[in-house]
């Protein structure tokens, strides 16, 4: 703010009727008035002249001869900020009259002027504390946040140095302090421990009153305690000393405090005190709303990890997942996936999105993946874990829908799956050809009440990915082209898998449309945002691997995902079948969860087993006893028998089998 | 076709978040959608409808000739819609991937009275 933006000579009325009266008043010695003459002057030129004069300086002579050489005499009428003047000079002989005048306005207009310029300091701390406040409570960013309003307040109330200690509350609800500091480098603080709450920092600490003192040292409160009685050694000397309360305006709570320090005595006025308590208040906002906020982001963030399963390993199966939140907006969503282990040695492999964003659709999601674990558990047809589920929403759900891909990998490389509307999943074959499954054959969930049911041959050496929208669609990339683009970059990724493609394929297509986002959603990463899961079924030594055969090496499927979205991938080993179906007496003594079967979880196979004869070799253990499958209902029909029926399915399978055997011979 | 013809229509149709017109016609009511229909224009959508059925319009035709990107929210209040109506026909203007895709996936094509135009849609019987 300032009160001097006129051009020079375009002096206000009142100080042109001030010049009038004050040349009026030069007087030679017979009290006629003389000639005077008026001239503007630069700063630079006032600050040059000395004289008395509050407001209206008398030049005194050794000025005059200075500045006005030839004048008799001068007075300057200095403007309110005393940025410049008008002299009104004159070269005649005069008497005392214009001191007198000069003395009698300057009296006259002094308080006034005092006024003024007292109320101009104090707009331009309004000014500055408005500029801060707008500045800091904008900031969410606690980092950001704490650090300008340090350097603000610091610069504010002219302190040497200060410093912003504040309270923080981790993910575990446990409070730590912090720091800031300005005017000094970190080096300057960093040998020493925290301050603790003696009766010098007792007032700030504790929010009872900000504590302003023109020498610390001098205080009584000063240098009690133990082991420095006073600074420690090597601190930056204080005398001056300001401290200031944060202090949250949502619960009183003590946020931290303000420190500024000064090596010389009395630097900080009250002015500085209400500065430092303005910027103090307007940090307490700040500091709330961004606790708040990182309390808001914490909890969905913990809501959706813990919504998040992780993937089991699965004998057979190499899996690797991602879930990655959206680079913006809510950190959680109607995004899951789910890798369920069937009894029978089936897998069911889960991934759906709840329309809409935030909580609400969290919670949806919460309850859908639970519906649909359940009724993956009970071992029914995955057309009908759909159609239950869909039953089930009518009741809850209101203008959303949910979309749903459901497969069931059955013992006997095949795949069986229904689709609620979601997009259609990706099989690469070990030929290296691609295929989509279930593009379009059924309504989301929410919507549809049939799911028909689809079956894909799931050999060793296939892969399968299932991923969300958030992979392939975007509002600059529409969905066709991101799902071709999918399905190149699938087809192109390396064999066997590795974590790393599967990652680099996550970044290559969400990193076409959003490079900026997905940077900042790795940074989120870092701080715990960002989940990602990877598990690998149940591997063997390399060694082995090699010897299973081209067609048998495990590989990892492709996880992916882009912004919130889950990816899962699945592929096919071959010792997965194998496994399950020949080598069940071995695997179960290390996996003793595994071979615990019910009749109930063969119920929605049984149907296809009965198509599929290339399925199961009949390797030497089936014969062998099976304790689990002993426990299974008398009339399952899963058994060593019926798989030692089947021929080895597949000519290049036969070197797997081999070496299955041989394993599980071994193992004996 | 993968640039959307534009109608026009919508007073904001520049405005990069989108916007619902609602224009009567002797037919109906056309809501006329323009710009990405993700979860804020969803909204918006949402609440152009319910003032449209509140007309009690024969015809309530939604065109999304100028909808840029439909995410599953967009089409789950088409959906809401189509349900909702209850006497009103609901028909919805589509042509284009861009849209007409996210139809298909999720089979709402079957649900959902999808027309080429907007002209098609109001002479349609």
């Amino acid at each position: 703010m300032t009160l001097t933006a006129r051009n020079p000579g375009d002096q206000d009325p009142e100080t042109d009727a001030v010049l009038d009266a004050l040349a009026s008043a030069f007087t030679g010695p017979d009290g006629r008035p003389v000639p005077v003459e008026r001239r503007l002057l630069s700063a630079d030129r006032i600050a040059g002249l000395r004289g008395d004069g509050d407001g209206v300086l008398v030049v005194d002579d050794a000025a005059l001869a200075a500045q006005f050489p030839g004048a008799t005499a001068a007075l300057v009428v200095l403007d309110r900020e005393h940025q410049r003047g008008t002299a009104l000079i004159t070269h005649d002989p005069v008497g005392r009259t214009h001191v007198v005048a000069a003395e009698a306005v300057g009296a006259a207009t002094g308080g006034l002027r005092r006024a003024v310029a007292a109320l101009t300091a104090e707009a331009a701390v309004i000014d500055a504390l408005q500029s801060v406040g707008r500045q800091l409570t904008a900031q969410l960013d606690i980092d950001t946040l704490v650090q300008d309003a340090t350097d603000a307040a610091t610069t504010a109330v002219g302190a040497a140095f200060g410093a912003f200690f504040y309270n923080l509350i981790n993910q575990f609800g446990e409070s730590y302090t912090l720091y800031t500091l300005s005017g000094v480098p970190r080096e300057a603080f960093s040998r020493f421990p925290m301050p603790r709450n003696t009766e010098v920092f007792a007032p700030t600490f504790d929010g009872t009153g900000t504590l302003r003192s023109d020498d610390i040292t001098a205080d009584r409160r000063f240098g009690h305690n133990a082991p420095y009685h006073g600074m420690p050694e090597g601190h930056l000397p204080v005398r001056s000393y300001l401290a200031v309360s944060v202090i949250s305006p949502s619960n009183g709570e003590v946020l931290g405090g303000f420190f500024f320090g000064h090596p010389e005595r009395s630097r900080f006025t009250a002015r500085h005190e209400g500065l430092a308590e303005g910027i103090a208040g307007y940090s307490a906002i700040a500091l709330d709303n961004a606790r708040l906020y990182e309390r808001e982001r914490n909890f969905t963030r913990e809501l959706s990890r813990n919504m998040l399963p992780e993937a089991p390993p699965v004998p057979g199966l190499d899996l690797v997942t991602r879930y990655l939140p959206a680079a913006r907006g809510p950190n959680i969503g109607g995004d899951w996936f789910d890798v369920i282990r069937l009894d029978g040695g089936a897998t069911a492999f889960v991934i759906g999105d709840v329309v809409g964003h935030g909580v609400p659709a969290a919670t949806i999601m919460g309850q859908v993946r639970t519906a649909v674990r359940s009724y993956a558990l009970l071992g029914l047809a995955p057309s009908e874990v759909l159609r239950r589920v869909a039953a089930l929403l009518d009741g809850f759900i209101d203008s959303t829908f949910v979309t749903c891909f459901y497969a069931v990998h059955a013992p006997g490389d095949e795949l069986v799956f229904a689709n609620a509307g979601h997009l259609p999943a990706l099989l690469r074959h070990a030929d290296g050809t691609t295929e989509q499954l279930g593009d379009a054959i059924a309504q989301p969930l929410g919507v549809g009440t049939e799911f028909p049911e689809r079956t894909a041959a799931f050999p060793p050496g296939t892969d399968l990915l299932l991923y969300t929208d958030g992979l392939v669609e975007s509002r600059s990339r529409d969905v066709t082209q991101g799902m071709e683009w999918l399905r190149t970059a699938f087809a192109d990724l390396p064999r066997p898998l590795t974590s790393d493609a599967c990652d680099g394929l996550v970044a290559a297509l969400t990193g076409a449309s959003t490079t900026t986002m997905s940077r900042s959603s790795t940074c989120t990463a870092r701080a715990g945002g960002r989940r990602e899961t990877r598990a690998e079924g149940d591997r063997l030594p390399r060694r082995d691997v090699g010897d299973g055969g081209a067609a048998d090496r495990p590989a990892p499927g492709p996880g992916a995902v882009g912004r919130r979205h889950p990816a899962l991938a699945g592929s096919a080993g071959g010792r997965r079948a194998r496994g399950l179906r020949g080598h069940g007496q071995r695997r179960r003594a290390r996996l003793p969860r595994w071979g615990r079967r019910t009749a109930g979880g063969h119920r929605a196979l049984r149907g296809r087993r009965a198509d599929g004869d290339r399925r199961g070799p009949g390797p030497v253990e089936d014969a062998g006893p099976d304790r689990d499958d002993a426990r299974a209902r008398p009339d399952d029909d899963r058994r060593p028998v019926r798989r030692q029926r089947d021929p080895a399915p597949r000519g290049r399978h036969d070197g797997h089998d081999a070496f299955r055997a041989r394993v599980v011979v071994t193992g004996r | 076709m993968t640039e959307p013809e534009r109608p026009g229509q919508g007073p904001l149709d520049d405005e990069p978040e989108g916007s619902v017109s609602v224009d009567q016609v002797p037919e109906g009511v056309v809501l006329a959608v323009a710009g990405p229909l993700d979860l804020a224009l969803a909204a918006s959508l949402r609440r152009s409808v319910e003032r449209a059925t509140r007309l009690r319009p024969g015809l309530l035709v939604i065109d999304l000739s100028g909808v840029t990107f439909l995410a599953s929210v967009g089409m789950a209040e088409l959906v809401r819609a189509n349900r909702q109506a209850g006497e009103t026909t609901v028909r919805v203007v589509a042509s284009g991937r861009i849209v007409l895709r996210p139809l298909e996936l999720t089979r709402l094509t079957d649900e959902l009275a999808i027309h080429a135009t907007l002209a098609d849609a109001l002479a349609a019987r």
